[in-house]
């Protein structure tokens, strides 16, 4: 068997190991949906804003009257050819495609600059406190670090909002902005105005993480024998880091780097309701309430999609820059 | 060059974050005020169902007349002026127009466009459910004479009365046929500017569907330009954010409300800030205790009376409203807010709290501690325990603990009361399917022909009373609007005693007056947030303001004397309670074999001195699971795909 025939092989069998989990993950989700009570007409038909034809006609408009099977069979069917996305939504009556798209913008827009932030400051301080290993300012960082990973989301977000925003005013309370920006300069800064907040509460959850996986990481490499010998030939400390110890240790993270954007995608549902961001995380939330299956079905897919193609690629690389993952499998 | 790195970056986070605020300061010209609301969900006019849609459209679309502010007087709005007709079975209603409206777009406002909004809500009711049904009830015809003037020929046996129709069109958004024929799509959420041309008060400048809309005055509205030039309304999620923004200056009022213990808290942190007053009214809403009557336990009024005379409600309402933080429920369903058609009787008025009373009629009825537990049982020696639903912890208007309270002065008496907490999805399908003991609902009627929502075959009839008398009174007001039927209407629901009125909420809201002082509650709701910002001159002309005082309304509403109380309650005379002696319970047990189901109703009836009982047996022979197939296909998927997988593994 050749090489390259058994990366394709290993990268076929992931592909179609993931397609059941994507299956799995939307079927659970409208099972659970159809099996919790309610509409989202209940209320207006108990208020007595609907009547009851206007009410019927509703639920058969967005299948809410379907049989459980058919209606899993039509979400299968829509996941392949992508009808999930071409019709209404009962709640916002707005194509789904669109209420999605613009949401997933704003999203990403956050959760990719968490992304760079936390793991930027994680990594510096990882490798900070590896260097610094037993001094005071390690102690002060790690406790720091451990305190502020504890602190949930929630809380520190509302911390925020009521010192920083309310007692403070050095921020605004909604996320979102609301002007014009007339350049380019003052977009970025309005941007970062608006954001700054929900964005520290939300790096943390990648900063923590590298920042103790990079320094354990690399305190062992350095008690490799190999470290010993490259000392011993005289190279900087420097340069054995960066040239040598760096390159052992990238397999893991970029594993870790790949998964995390699945956790962000879930620390943002929280973030983005505390902080009033109108992103993806706060459409699911929203249509989880008030019983908008079509969009949290389309929601959940795309989120899904995210972390099971970044999940494979994460395998898919890992495999590439290690041989070894590849025979074992 | 390196090293440096770090020290860089956070040097510009730092110059940003500094040179933000600084940015910002550069606003626009004219006074713009800002407005919070909770999300909105569908801004069309035709097609929108909550409050937080009508806010926005409210500034941009424009009816043919409107409530006035004090909730009751319709006034011209688009039709100058109005005509009724009555042509032998046929009721006629002719609009007169005003000439000088126009859309935001440049065009004239003409009679096309009016009917073409009514023909299109007439085409597909079911779809276009913004406007009240009474619009296109009975509507045989609608025409237009000539350019400015709208005919509507109605069926008088079926239309409501004249002026029950005339407040229906309050609720008639008049849309632009030139634009709206070119859409693709009339039932969705608009969110273009081109696309949401109106002729109300505001332009619409921009829409961020789940953040803001911002609107500039219509300088050729044709009542004038309004005193705000922009307006920019803004999703907020919470009240407590709310009002920390009205706090710092951020928004200036919004849609948002404070009762009761939160009110105060409000209170005391706006207390030194000169731009922040607090606007109160109360609501036209009505939140009762709901007695299911289709349970056998209430089937019996005189069982409905004891749970009446058991409860405390002045007592609870005081300690979660304060004195005047709400105005007491009355038992006929309209409220103070609807005047002279409200036959205000509050429960301690009619049925006083006096758990002694409540006490003997449960043992005259057969309701006694046999098993010496603390709790009653059933006449028939079963344990009574009744269920009562309310909304989740955390509930703005402290139903939940005000179903504890319930349920202690219920224990009082030896009933034992489940309280079930309740999301408000899963709340809302329980109250819908009727699957409660008692639950503790709000009301919102806006108009006196709520009263059909207890009449049979109605759609808001959720609690499916049935009484034929009810339901001629009804029928008569409705097409008179004589607040006398009203008035018996009412009389029949005290005397069911199955809504037990708790309260009206007065709502209370902050604004700010630093930027715009001329704030006047928009008439549409009157409550909180519809707040209209046009300014006085617009929209009070040359009358005062309205002052909305809970004994005002009081005052004007239909109060009964003590003669009137004792015909409705006789236990008031002071005669002991006339306990009906033929009572029926039923019990049903379900026996399920394989997927046959058999409901086994056993029904007692006892009268003085016999005691019959029968049992009716129904089989129901059992569907598919539909839940367990769709278990076992998901399943089946999975393995398949595991399978698969395997196979080109092993390959």
């Amino acid at each position: 068997m050749s090489s390259s025939r058994g990366m394709l092989g290993y990268v076929l069998a992931k592909l179609l190991h993931r397609l059941a989990t994507l299956i799995f993950i939307m079927a659970l989700i409208y099972v659970l949906m159809r099996l919790a009570p309610g509409t989202p007409f209940d209320q207006y038909l108990a208020m007595g804003k609907l009547t009851k034809e206007q009410y019927e006609y509703l639920l058969m408009k967005w299948g809410y009257k379907d049989n459980i099977l058919v209606g899993l069979g039509k979400v299968i069917y829509g996941m392949f050819t992508l009808s999930l996305f071409k019709m209404n939504s009962p709640v916002w009556n707005q194509p789904i495609l669109e209420l999605v798209t613009t949401r997933l913008i704003n999203t990403l827009g956050l959760i990719i600059s968490a992304y760079l932030l936390g793991s930027m400051l994680g990594m510096l301080l990882g490798l900070y406190t590896a260097r610094k290993h037993g001094t005071s300012s390690e102690a002060a960082i790690l406790w720091g670090a451990l305190v502020y990973r504890s602190l949930p989301v929630f809380w520190l977000g509302m911390i925020f909002l009521y010192f920083l925003s309310y007692i403070g005013g050095f921020f605004p309370f909604t996320a979102t902005s609301e002007i014009r920006p007339s350049n380019i300069f003052h977009y970025v800064v309005d941007w970062f105005w608006h954001s700054i907040l929900p964005l520290i509460c939300l790096s943390k959850l990648a900063a923590v993480g590298y920042l103790f996986t990079i320094r354990n990481m690399i305190m062992d490499e350095m008690s490799n024998d190999y470290v010993t010998t490259l000392r011993a030939v005289g190279y900087s400390e420097h340069v054995i880091l960066e040239r040598y110890v760096m390159r052992h240790i990238m397999p893991p993270v970029i594993t870790m780097m790949a998964i995390d954007i699945g956790f962000l995608f879930g620390g943002a549902v929280v973030t983005e309701t505390v902080f009033n961001y109108p992103g993806m995380g706060r459409l699911i939330y929203d249509a989880i309430w008030s019983k908008d299956y079509p969009v949290v079905l389309a929601a959940f897919y795309i989120v899904a999609l995210a972390v099971i193609i970044s999940v494979t690629i994460a395998e898919i690389m890992y495999a590439y820059l290690d041989p070894r993952i590849r025979a074992t499998r | 060059m390196r090293r440096y790195l770090p020290p860089i970056l956070a040097l510009v986070l730092v110059a940003l974050t500094v040179a933000a605020p600084l940015a910002m300061s550069v606003h626009a010209q004219g006074v713009e005020v800002v407005l919070a609301t909770p999300a909105w969900k569908t801004l069309n006019p035709l097609t929108y169902r909550t409050v937080y849609d009508d806010i926005v459209l409210g500034k941009i679309y424009d009816t043919l007349v409107k409530k006035w502010v004090d909730g009751v007087t319709i006034k011209p709005e688009i039709a100058a002026s109005w005509e009724f007709k009555h042509e032998g079975n046929n009721k006629i209603l002719i609009f007169h127009l005003r000439k000088d409206v126009v859309w935001h777009d440049g065009q004239p406002l003409t009679a096309d466009d009016v009917v073409y909004t009514i023909n299109l809500v007439r085409s597909k009711p079911q779809v276009y459910i913004a406007p009240s049904k009474y619009v296109y009830e009975g509507l045989l015809n609608v025409t237009e004479p000539d350019k400015y003037t709208v005919e509507l020929v109605y069926d008088a046996s079926k239309a409501a009365a004249d002026r029950f129709l005339l407040e229906a069109f309050t609720t008639l958004y008049i849309v632009p046929k030139h634009v709206w024929e070119k859409l693709p799509d009339t039932t969705a959420s608009l969110s273009k500017p081109e696309d949401m041309v109106g002729c109300g008060p505001f332009k619409v400048v921009e829409v961020k569907p789940g953040q803001y809309v911002k609107l500039v005055a219509f300088d050729k509205y044709f009542r004038g330009k309004p005193e705000v030039d922009s307006l920019l309304i803004k999703v907020v999620s919470d009240r407590n954010t709310f009002a920390m923004m009205v706090n710092t200056g951020e928004v200036d009022a919004g849609y948002f409300y404070f009762f009761g213990k939160l009110l105060e808290s409000l209170q005391k942190t706006v207390a030194n800030n000169p731009n922040i007053k607090i606007y109160r009214c109360p609501s036209t809403s009505i939140h009762m205790l709901v007695l299911n009557i289709h349970k056998p336990y209430f089937q019996n009024v005189e069982f409905r009376k004891a749970i009446a005379y058991a409860i405390n409600v002045t007592a609870i309402v005081t300690k979660y409203y304060g004195k005047d933080g709400a105005i007491l429920g009355t038992m006929g369903f309209l409220g103070p807010r609807f005047g002279n058609y409200s036959y205000y009787v509050p429960k301690e008025k009619v049925y006083p709290y006096n758990p002694d009373l409540a006490k003997k009629i449960l043992d005259k009825l057969g309701y006694k501690d046999v098993n010496g537990d603390g709790w009653r049982e059933t006449p028939d020696g079963k344990p009574l325990v009744l269920d009562l639903i309310t909304r989740a912890p955390g509930d703005s208007f402290f139903r939940d603990a005000i179903a504890d309270e319930i349920a202690n002065y219920l224990a009082k008496v030896g009933i034992k009361v489940q309280v079930e907490k309740l999301a408000s999805s899963v709340y809302w399908s329980r109250w819908g399917k009727m699957s409660y003991d008692m639950a503790i609902v709000g009301y919102v009627p806006h108009s006196p022909l709520a009263l059909s929502w207890f009449t049979t075959g109605d759609p808001g009839n959720v609690v499916k009373y049935s009484n034929p008398v009810y339901d001629a009174l009804v029928s008569k007001f409705v097409t008179t609007g004589d607040p006398k039927y009203a008035w018996e209407a009412e009389k029949i629901l005290i005397k069911e005693c199955f809504l037990i009125g708790l309260y009206h909420p007065i709502v209370a809201t902050p604004y700010r007056v630093d930027k715009f002082k001329d704030w006047i509650a928009s008439p549409v709701g009157l409550t909180a947030g519809y707040w209209s910002v046009l300014g006085s001159k617009l929209v009070l002309g040359k009358a005062g303001p309205v002052e909305f005082s809970a004994q005002a309304l009081i005052k004007n509403c239909r109060l009964p004397t003590k003669e009137e109380l004792v015909k409705l309650n006789p236990d008031l005379a002071g005669t002991t309670p006339t306990v009906t002696t033929v009572t029926k319970t039923s019990a049903t047990t379900i026996v399920k074999s394989g997927t046959t189901t058999v409901y086994k109703t056993t029904t007692v009836t006892t009268t003085k001195k016999e005691v019959e009982t029968t049992t009716v047996t129904t089989t129901v022979a059992g569907g598919t699971n539909t839940g367990l197939i769709a278990g076992a296909i998901i399943v089946g998927i999975i393995i398949g795909l595991i399978i698969g997988f395997a196979a080109f593994r092993r390959r």
